[in-house]
């Protein structure tokens, strides 16, 4: 963060010019096609699936905001609810569960969507700050609600990366839907196969944010969902 | 590379200017298909960087007329 690469701030005085309303393909193909390309290219660096769904956000917070607003849709939809005709009134239960390490915008984000920043299960970190596996299958075992589970790849404070395997495995196992906050984490899927083994097992997730601000150095359009 | 950026900026200056003086004549509406502006700007992923005075050519030209403008 801080700086900016020549070609993103050139892109980005281009990008002021031009004033491009972004919400829809008719009011700027442009900006629409360049969502498609980047979100194509980006998946191939990641070595994510291909069919995995792309798009820009405003920024980090609502990039986790729409991850966990499509694992509230899909988790309800299976229980038989549907959230955005019916709202949340009378709706089934849902386990919400993170680690104790959680980025602040996850809790954000729960609040919007009406799941609460405060019933959610909060799984113990190791001292790095990553999520504790172990904990994960022990609480996911012990309830068979609609559950979305948000992990995390990339600590903002240390940088340690939660074990995505294991945790995707436990998550699957258990019907639910994972979220990981990739802010900047998903760019080590980018790197080297060293760097790229930090983060393995983030392909699995159901939703990934992150943001290009941080392995960019990007000024516009620098937030994206990737999303099954 | 910053010390071209005065370079760089002083393009993207002249691409900016001939697009708000393109405004009063172009149509509004973007007349470059998606297959246009895919091929203008798509293709594999790239395998390295590139210039960035070109490639920021290659961005002001699709946008020429893959933008929408009515001001």
């Amino acid at each position: 963060m801080g700086g900016s690469l020549p070609a993103a701030l050139a892109a980005d005085w281009l990008a002021a010019a031009w004033d491009q309303n972004a919400g829809i393909y008719a009011l700027s193909p442009l900006v629409s096609v360049i969502e498609q390309i980047t979100g194509s290219w980006l998946r191939e660096l990641a070595g994510l699936p291909p069919l995995m769904s792309f798009g820009f956000v405003t920024g980090g917070q609502m990039a986790n905001f729409t991850g966990s607003a499509s694992a509230r849709h899909r988790v309800l939809s299976n229980a038989g609810w549907d959230v955005e005709a019916n709202g949340l009134f009378g709706a089934p239960s849902i386990d919400v569960v993170v680690s104790e390490e959680a980025h602040y915008t996850i809790g954000m984000a729960l609040r919007l969507l009406g799941l609460g920043a405060n019933r959610v299960r909060r799984i113990p970190t190791d001292l790095q700050g990553r999520m504790q596996a172990g904990d994960l299958s022990t609480v996911l075992s012990g309830s068979s609600a609609p559950c979305i589970v948000c992990a995390q790849a990339g600590n903002v404070n240390t940088g340690a990366v939660d074990p995505l395997r294991e945790i995707a495995e436990a998550t699957k196992e258990r019907g639910a839907w994972l979220h990981v906050d990739g802010a900047f984490g998903l760019w080590a899927a980018a790197g080297s196969a060293e760097r790229a083994a930090l983060v393995r097992g983030i392909e699995l997730a159901d939703s990934i944010a992150t943001d290009a601000q941080m392995a960019e150095r990007s000024l516009r359009l620098r937030h994206r969902l990737l999303c099954r | 590379m910053r010390e071209n950026i005065s370079s760089l900026l002083g393009s993207v200056q002249d691409q900016a200017s001939g697009w708000f003086a393109s405004i009063d004549t172009r149509p509004v509406r973007a007349t470059l298909t998606t297959d246009e502006l895919q091929q203008a700007l798509g293709g594999p992923l790239p395998q390295s960087g590139m210039d960035p005075e070109a490639l920021v050519g290659i961005l002001a030209e699709a946008g020429m007329r893959g933008t929408v403008a009515s001001a």
